[in-house]
Formats: C-alpha cells, structure tokens, sequence
C-alpha cells in the first residue's frame, strides 16, 4: 500500500458504518480463533449431555439459554463461526482464483474463448444459487468438504463476471498495447499487467462476499445438507431450534442473530472497503 | 528509384464493422519511408491514421495489401526477432505506463521479454535508457503517477528504445503535452533520430508539428492517401485540395506567415462531409469539386516523381 496507515484508516472511517462494519468483524473473527479459551463451556462445543440444565432460558450462567440437552448456546455460537467462517474463506479461495482466471481470459481474449466461457458463466449465473447447491449436494453426501464444493460451484461464476468486465475495460489501456507491441507473454499480460489493476473490485466484492457465503453456507446446513451433528454450525442450531418455538425460543434466536451479525458486518466491512479503493483510481 | 526502404506499406486496406454498418477505415494505402527517415502521416480524427499505425506495427492484420520491413512482407503473428524491430510510442501519457508498475519495469520488459541484457545488467542498462531520454536516473522506483506528461513519454520512449528496434510508430506522441514540453521531446526525438538511426513514423493531425520533424509527409484522408511527397515540396506548393485547407487552418502570427499561407474560401470550412462520393471522398467538402470527381476516385500521380496527389482539380490548375 502507498499511503501510511494512518490514512488508509482515515478515509476507511469517514463512513462510521465501515467502522461499525469493521469493529462486528473484528469481534467474530476474534471471538472465532480464541473460541476454546473465551467461551464458558468449551466442552459443549461436542456432544455433551447435561439434562439438569436442559432448555434453560438466558440467564447469568447461559447469556444465550441452553439448548434441550443442556448445552451452552452461547459456546456453540462462537465455536459455530468458526466453521462459518472456515467455510467463508475456503469457498472465495476456491472459487475467487477460478472465476478470475475464466474471466481475465475471457476478457481478454476475443472470439471463441470469450463466447465459451461467458456462456458457460451465464448457464450458471441463470440457476439460482441455493437450487445449484442442493442439486450438487443430491450428488454428493452431505457434510462440511461437499457443501464448500456446491457453494464454490456455484460461486465463481461471479467472480468471472465481474473479472470480465474489469479486463475488457483494462484492456483498452495502452500499457497493454504496449506490452503487446513489446512482445510480452499472454501469460504476462495477463498476470502482471490487467490483473493488477483489476484487483480493487475483486478485494472489494471479496470482503462482501465473506457474509453472503456464511449465509448461504447456514442455509445449507439448515436444510441438513451441511454440517453434521454434533459439531455446532449456525444453520443447524437455527433449524433445531426452530422446531422448539415459541416456547425455547433462545435456541433459534440467537444463533440466527449471530448470522445477522455476520452477513451484516462483513457487508458494512465491505462498503468501507469499496470506498478506501475506488478514489484511489 | 533505387533508394532504400526500410517500412513499406503496400495497397493495404481495413475495414471494421461498427454495428451493422461497415466502415472502410483503409482503402489501398501505400507508402513508404527509408532508414533513418521521419515519414509523418497527416489527418484528422476518423481518417485511418491510428489503424494505420497498428497494420505497419504489425499488431493487427490488414484486410488487403501487406507491410515490407526491410522487402521482407510481415507474416502475423509476428516472430519474437521481429516483434522486437517494430516499437510504438502512443498518444495518451495517463495511460502509457501501467500505474501498478515502477518506470523501470516498464522500461525493462522488452530487456527481459527479449534477453537482451543479462539479468544482473537489466538495471544498468534502465538506467542508461532513461539517461538517454533525459530522466533522472532516481525514475526507475518511481511509479507512473509521480511522472508528468511529458516524463511519462520520455519513459515510454524509452520502453521503445530499449527493444532497440528499427522502426518506432509515433501515434500522436505530443498532443496532450504542453506545447513547451512539446517542443522539448520532439527535440529528443530529432537528437535521438540523429545518433542511433531510428525510422519514425510520425501519426499527427498537427501539420505546425511535421515540418519541424519530418522529412516526408502523406496527407491520409478517410481512409486514403490523397497527397504525399518532401514534407517542403507539400507544404509549398500542396497539390490536394485537402491539404490545402489543412495548411490554411494553422494558425500564424505574423503577416509573413500569412502572406505565404495557402488560403480557403472562409464559407466552405464549416462545410460537413455528411454527402457520399463515389469518386473522391473530399469531394462533398470541396468547393472545387468537378463532375469526375463525384463518380471515379482520382488515381494518385505524380509530375516529377516525388510529390504525389490524387486530384481532378489540384491547386496549380487554378492558382
């Protein structure tokens, strides 16, 4: 980076909500890697039995209540973002290298690579997201490796979108007509010249893509196509406990909070970080 | 006429296709220029020159006709040796240098693209490239955004100079410069001409910039070459009604400048070419016009071998 941190955070905070944005991440993120040491009943995190505490509302002991075998929603929220988050990041670093690579030679490239890859995007981009991802989890079993598959499946078709457009504008620029004219490599057109400059949008949308993949990750395993018990995974705790409404109403509330938080702070996050990338052009 | 050419473009013309409409962007254009010479090609925004440019680098395919680099015709894609040979100075400074690179990567691709200098000597050899356009050695860490117009074409200049070609392409290289800095990097060009034996191509509308640099001029209209010849013996005595009205149009201080400046009926400039010619295409915008001149495109001739035009009614035949 070009400037001194101070001013990078300058221009993040003249948007309070990026702040905001940035402090819910910071928590979760937090929160998440020390999981084993700041949550009250670590051990809850398995498969613990405690039927005298069983269905417990909020309380001192268990902020968020317990769920009906006794186990502490609190510790199964914080230890569910991991997984959350696990999957956030395994989902765009699969998919965000796939669709940029599509859409870099797609952009790039006129005739035939271009018709083929962005047809093939549309076909994906035309089903919608969540019936792509049970269609390929009817294929395969259900558990935490096949859901970040079917969620990366369906997710670089974005990232070739927005990849292309990028590239088609950069590569009008004269720098590579010059490299071309020099006889630089396609592969150090690609790389060295168009993707540098395509990166501002790709981080940006990275970033806001982080909470819409927790989302679609939790719908996943509220439909029981993700996460298997007992490991604790906010969609899963939301449909188990959803089945429990009204009465126990802590177990479906707070963990569907906790994506709420996600989504909202990775969105916030975002905006500041589109906005600290874009005067930059 | 036994003289030498090193670029020769020979009957090459290009079309594209805008939407449903085919726009004939180049019909049979030749010329040529000899080593060590500055060819400027002429004309206004929409005439062919920018695509002329890129069919004589050899980086797009003409649809006729073909280019000789030294009587040899070029076979596109371009082998890497010859790739080498041919270099382009472009007209935007703001967008020449790629603003995620330093000046001395940029300036250093075509060494390490061709290996022309041993790795450990790319930065030695950075720093005489950017001594011999006149930059501060200190340039090369630099990225683009701390360079201004005219820096940013002295190192695109010396991107070019470093492929160590034979031929460089100058698509309007200081038109978005101020006319001081202007005059600065045309001097460098001249100098630079002068001591390794470049041939230009000089891509200009500005006429007030040829006679300064260029031996030899061609006069591109839509698309056409439709006068060329001694850039002295064009801006004289021009032959073309179209470069007539280009040469009226620079403007000149003095009255000695004017006296010598070629005039134009005042109430035709404003004229627009919105009439189609099957004959010469200035002809809408020609109040010489005759009637040959709407039906048969004039043939390019010459009365003594050297000054060329492709007119019905050339100025002599008047004035």
């Amino acid at each position: 980076m070009l400037w001194p941190r101070s001013r990078l955070w300058h221009r993040f905070s003249r948007n309070p909500l990026s702040v905001v944005g940035f402090a819910i991440m910071s928590v979760i993120v937090l929160a998440a890697l020390l999981a084993p040491w700041v949550t009250p009943y670590p051990l809850h995190a398995g498969a613990v039995v405690d039927i005298s505490n069983s269905g417990k509302p909020p309380s001192l002991a268990h902020p968020f209540g317990t769920d009906t075998v006794g186990r502490d929603i609190l510790t199964r929220t914080v230890f569910a973002y991991r997984l959350s988050l696990l999957l956030g990041i395994v989902v765009l670093s699969l998919a965000t290298p796939v669709g940029v690579i599509v859409g870099l030679l797609a952009g790039y490239f006129a005739g035939w690579r271009e018709t083929v890859f962005m047809r093939i995007t549309d076909v994906f981009l035309s089903i919608p997201p969540l019936v792509l991802a049970l269609a390929i989890l009817g294929f395969l079993r259900p558990n935490m490796i096949n859901a970040m598959i079917a969620v990366s499946a369906m997710w670089w078709p974005w990232y070739a979108r927005l990849t292309y457009n990028v590239t088609r504008q950069v590569a009008t620029e004269g720098y590579v007509a010059a490299a071309e004219v020099v006889g630089a490599s396609a592969f150090h057109i690609l790389f060295r010249e168009i993707l540098p400059n395509c990166a501002a949008p790709i981080v940006t949308k990275m970033t806001l893509d982080l909470g819409f993949v927790i989302l679609l990750g939790s719908s996943l395993s509220f439909l029981g196509l993700g996460v298997q018990p007992p490991t604790p995974d906010l969609g899963s705790m939301v449909a188990e406990g959803a089945r429990y409404l009204p009465d126990l109403w802590w177990l479906a509330v707070f963990p569907g909070l906790a994506i709420l938080c996600a989504v909202l702070g990775f969105n916030l996050m975002g905006d500041g970080v589109r906005d600290l990338l874009d005067v930059e052009r | 006429m036994a003289e030498v050419t090193r670029i020769e473009a020979v009957g090459v013309s290009k079309a594209y296709r805008v939407g449903d409409r085919r726009v004939q962007a180049l019909s049979r254009v030749s010329l040529r220029a000899a080593p060590a010479e500055t060819l400027a090609v002429v004309g206004e925004s929409g005439s062919g020159k920018s695509t002329l440019g890129r069919i004589l680098l050899g980086v797009e395919r003409p649809d006729e006709g073909e280019i000789r680099l030294d009587s040899a015709a070029l076979s596109l894609p371009l082998p890497k040796a010859m790739r080498r040979r041919l270099q382009v100075v472009q007209q935007n400074p703001l967008s020449t240098l790629n603003p995620r690179r330093t000046v001395g990567q940029s300036v250093a691709l075509p060494l390490r693209v061709h290996r022309l200098v041993a790795p450990r000597q790319t930065t030695a050899r950075v720093r005489e490239l950017l001594d011999l356009v006149g930059l501060p050695t200190d340039t090369q860490d630099r990225y683009p955004n701390a360079l201004s117009g005219g820096q940013r074409q002295r190192a695109a200049l010396a991107r070019a100079l470093a492929a160590e070609p034979d031929l460089i392409v100058l698509d309007e290289p200081t038109s978005a410069l101020d006319v001081s800095v202007q005059a600065r990097v045309l001097h460098l060009l001249i100098d630079l001409q002068a001591r390794i034996g470049l041939t230009y191509i000089f891509i200009t509308h500005d006429l007030s910039v040829v006679r300064n640099i260029a031996a030899r001029v061609a006069v591109l209209y839509r698309g056409r070459v439709v006068e060329t010849g001694p850039t002295e013996a064009v801006f004289r005595r021009p032959r073309h009604r179209y470069t007539t009205m280009l040469l009226s149009a620079i403007p000149v201080v003095s009255a000695a400048e004017e006296a010598v400046k070629p005039q134009w009926p005042q109430e035709t400039r404003a004229q627009t070419a919105e009439a189609e010619s099957a004959g010469c295409t200035f002809a809408p915008r020609c109040p010489f016009a005759l009637d040959p001149c709407w039906r048969t495109p004039p043939p390019i001739e010459s009365a003594d071998g050297r000054h060329f035009a492709a007119c019905y009614n050339p100025k002599d035949a008047t004035s």
